[in-house]
């Protein structure tokens, strides 16, 4: 009797382990994989209804047209750490939410274009050292007060106070609908600033009545949907704003949906498992992840954009590290075999050979300066630069968007030529504090390159000679030109991008490992909402999204 | 007994006043610097050396760290907790909302922890070697040792997805819609409540094993008495005692199961903010609920003391 029950608590147990390791029940017999459907810019899943619920089934009768109505349920994968409602406390993830509350001056899409959006148009100084924006009139924040050159030197003038732009010196009002910002210096990113964050738009009568810790947690914008509540960690939510200033093709009042609702959720099997039950309409994926694959097999459309590129450099800065040699960079990258990290990306990567992404502007697809993996020519350089033994080093993982496997996989590579190194998982704290701000000596940082329409974007941020950043990584006088020359161009150029971007792959001082980026998995019945459309993969066109069910 | 309880106040004192200086120094020797993070945040603006000097003056960073300390210690004493480096909502406040989601979970595993380990323990002990008793045991081994993640996920799993009759995650509050809040806690409250369940009938069992062996248990068997009346008359109050000290430390481990709990159900609770602070290194926020942790294990330890007295009337408090 004993004997039988325990059988029988063991088969029990068996049975529930492997239910919770077992794959998805709901995979459809005719998914398909994401690499079968790649694009350049786009991996979506092409597979066919899923077999959970009907909630899920990706029935494709055509739309008759936008529908009013419906609660879109987003799930992003990090709460606003930060205020929500005073740009100049903005940090970049917590835009992702309050976009669809405030607004900015221009709007860029993914090819680095820009629409005039809370200004009606906008004109460059001939020497290109001011910006003047004519605003459009009869715009009211959700307040119910009125957005004119004021109010918009107002919130440019908070920026300048914060500090949270080096490239605006003042701002002055012209008239009752016009401003003009005066820039210290010209560098073409300086018209990305006002399409983000930077030129949002707050309502001032709302910061007058309520003050600065209201406005924080309360932002008052001009967009398509008012804000409701937002709770860290939990959900933003906001709710149809019927005043919207802008109408669609036919006339009709934008925008479509009732309300939209953010979930902040950050466990990727959590997110995975929410999108399963229902729960959430949209969820934020990473280009190439596990989540992305597991949703594109049962039927969610998944489309993610290669704008990243994950890269190794080293410290070239001192004379005695390793890798200020050219050789032992060279070896380097000739012992990773990239072509094999690329199948680690579920189907959605491509070998990453250059710096730009596949999905970037200066994207070369006919590049061809990169050095193919092989082993004995790494080992021959290695002994050529002295270390025919090999040596030690540390290998920094930098945490944000982090593939651990990828790390694990480089550490192997560059053990098989005898470079031992010690893998490093700094936290956000340390690495920017001690990394990317900080000097680290002869280790190997492996960090993503993060790709923004205007490709400058991070270059700026990241190697700017004038910012503190990654001061192991030495600038080479030859680099440096090559920089300032893209950073200079009245427009970004790919020319010049790809000048001194290729520079950074012929001598090493960057090695392009695998390709990165984000995206969106989404319910078939979300329509024109935008997906990679945008400046950047979190920002969507809300209010042009519509429900069809 | 109250002279007891006021040096236990006073101990108690001098132990939050030692929890605040490690706190306060760990996170200021642990690397990362919560200015440097909070501008490297933002990818699209150049941070220059002054805008980091800038912002650490704003939040009085430049200031000798016991300065610092005493500010904080200052505020805390007058109930200011400080504000938050990152969102600038005062960190009392944010506690506050978070605590009573945290105990929406906790207690009710707590509760369960007893309500269901102590008969199982006591059925376990009274029947020791039948089916009941290889069953039970077999069962809170399975319970002690089980991962709460993996647990968690099952669960997800089976319930959420599968048979979709419970969400897989997210918190509402009772007196918002209290059928939803039901649905939302019931998986995060059975993975807390399994270790409590598990360890608490293994400890009643094994303590009441003890006891049944005892003179005056044998006497009151002799005596004719009914079993329900030696087993609850008097076995089961004087076995209670480690029960009760595994209880009061369960109270804290499941604060402490709370952070993983919350994670993988996506609750807003307090686990998940001291979590998240220490990643982001948001100062305030640690210190406070390190504080707020400190101040639970230690009414945690004084509960525990004061039902010792009550389980044991020998013991007695000079």
């Amino acid at each position: 009797m004993k004997k039988g029950l325990l059988s029988l608590i063991v088969l029990l147990s068996v049975t529930l382990f492997l239910i919770g390791c077992g794959t998805s029940a709901t995979t459809p017999a005719t998914s398909s994989s994401p690499a079968m459907s790649t694009t350049v810019k786009t991996t979506a899943a092409t597979s066919t209804a899923p077999t959970t619920t009907a909630a899920k089934t990706t029935t494709t009768t055509p739309a008759a047209g936008p529908k009013y109505g419906g609660t879109l349920t987003v799930i992003y994968d990090s709460s606003p750490a930060g205020s929500v409602g005073y740009p100049p406390e903005l940090t970049s993830d917590a835009t992702t939410a309050p976009q669809l509350v405030i607004e900015p001056l221009l709007k860029e899409n993914n090819k680095g274009e820009f629409t005039p959006w809370l200004a009606e148009s906008y004109k460059l100084a001939d020497d290109r050292m001011s910006i003047t924006f004519t605003l459009r009139k009869g715009i009211q924040f959700h307040d119910g007060s009125n957005f004119d050159a004021t109010v918009a030197k107002w919130n440019m003038d908070n920026q300048i106070a914060a500090k949270k732009t080096s490239t605006w010196a003042s701002v002055d009002l012209i008239d009752q609908y016009t401003v003009r910002v005066n820039f210290t210096k010209w560098q073409n990113t300086n018209l990305s600033g006002f399409s983000g964050a930077t030129s949002w738009m707050i309502s001032k009568a709302a910061f007058d009545k309520n003050g600065l810790d209201w406005v924080r947690q309360n932002p008052i914008g001009t967009g398509p949907f008012k804000f409701v509540s937002f709770l860290k960690d939990t959900s933003f939510k906001t709710t149809r704003n019927t005043n919207y200033w802008r109408k669609d093709a036919q006339g009709n009042q934008l925008p479509y949906l009732n309300a939209v609702t953010f979930l902040f959720i950050t466990d990727p099997v959590t997110q995975e498992s929410a999108m399963k039950a229902g729960e959430a309409d949209m969820l934020t994926v990473k280009h190439g992840s596990k989540v992305a694959s597991d949703l594109a097999a049962v039927g969610f459309t998944v489309k993610s954009a290669a704008i990243d590129t994950s890269v190794l450099f080293g410290d070239t800065i001192n004379a005695d590290s390793p890798w200020s040699n050219l050789k032992v960079r060279q070896a380097a990258e000739c012992a990773i075999d990239r072509d094999a990290i690329a199948k680690m990306g579920y189907g959605f990567w491509k070998p990453a050979y250059q710096i730009p992404g596949s999905a970037d502007v200066p994207y070369d697809p006919n590049f061809s300066l990169y050095r193919k993996y092989d082993v004995a020519a790494a080992k021959q350089l290695l002994t050529d630069a002295g270390y025919p033994s090999g040596f030690t080093t540390s290998l920094i993982a930098c945490p944000f968007n982090l593939n651990q496997d990828v790390v694990v996989a480089i550490q192997g590579y560059l053990a098989k030529v005898g470079i031992k190194a010690d893998i490093q998982y700094p936290d956000a704290g340390k690495f920017t504090s001690d990394i990317t701000l900080g000097k680290w000596k002869n280790g190997l940082v492996y960090e993503p390159i993060a790709g923004f329409p205007n490709y400058m974007t991070i270059f700026s941020a990241l190697f700017n000679p004038v910012t503190n950043f990654h001061p192991s990584w030495l600038r080479t006088p030859e680099w440096l030109a090559a920089y300032s020359a893209a950073m200079a161009a009245p427009a970004p150029d790919a020319k010049l991008m790809r000048a001194f971007t290729d520079l950074m792959v012929k001598d090493d001082s960057m090695i392009p490992v695998n390709e990165g980026g984000r995206g969106w998995a989404y319910m078939s019945y979300v329509k024109d909402i935008g997906v990679l459309e945008t400046q950047l993969p979190p920002y969507l066109n809300f209010e042009n999204g519509w429900l069809d069910k | 007994m109250v002279s007891y309880l006021i040096r236990r106040l006073i101990q108690s004192f001098f132990v939050l006043i030692l929890v605040t200086i490690l706190v306060f120094a760990a996170m200021r020797i642990l690397p990362g610097d919560p200015i440097r993070m909070l501008l490297t945040q933002n990818q699209e603006a150049e941070i220059t050396q002054e805008q980091i000097n800038f912002m650490r003056h704003q939040y009085g960073l430049d200031k000798p760290l016991y300065v610092q300390y005493f500010i904080w210690l200052d505020g805390v004493f007058k109930g200011d907790l400080g504000r938050s480096i990152l969102n600038h909502v005062p960190v009392a406040n944010e506690i506050l909302r978070r605590v009573p989601i945290t105990l929406n979970l906790g207690i009710p595993a707590f509760l369960l922890g007893i309500i269901l380990g102590i008969p199982a323990g006591i059925i376990c002990a009274v029947r020791r070697g039948k089916f009941i008793d290889t069953l039970v045991t077999t069962l809170a081994n399975i319970g002690i040792t089980v991962p709460v993640f993996w647990l968690g996920f099952l669960l997800v799993y089976i319930f959420g997805i599968h048979l979709r009759v419970l969400p897989v995650q997210g918190y509402t509050s009772p007196t918002d819609n209290l059928l939803l809040n039901i649905k939302q806690t019931v998986l995060p409250i059975i993975c807390l409540a399994l270790f409590p369940i598990a360890s608490t009938s293994r400890q009643t069992r094994s303590s009441m094993l003890d006891v049944m062996k005892q003179d005056y248990i044998r006497t009151a068997w002799s005596k004719g008495l009914q079993e329900r009346w030696v087993v609850v008359k008097h076995a089961l109050k004087n076995s209670l005692i480690p029960v009760v000290t595994l209880s009061g430390m369960g109270l804290s481990m499941i604060m402490g199961g709370a952070v993983i709990v919350e994670t993988v159900f996506n609750v807003p609770g307090i686990g998940r903010l001291a979590v998240q602070s220490v990643f982001s290194k948001d100062y305030p926020y640690v210190q406070g609920v390190v504080l707020f942790i400190a101040i639970v294990v230690i009414v945690a330890n004084f509960l525990t003391d004061i039902a010792y007295g009550y389980f044991d009337p020998r013991i007695r408090y000079n």
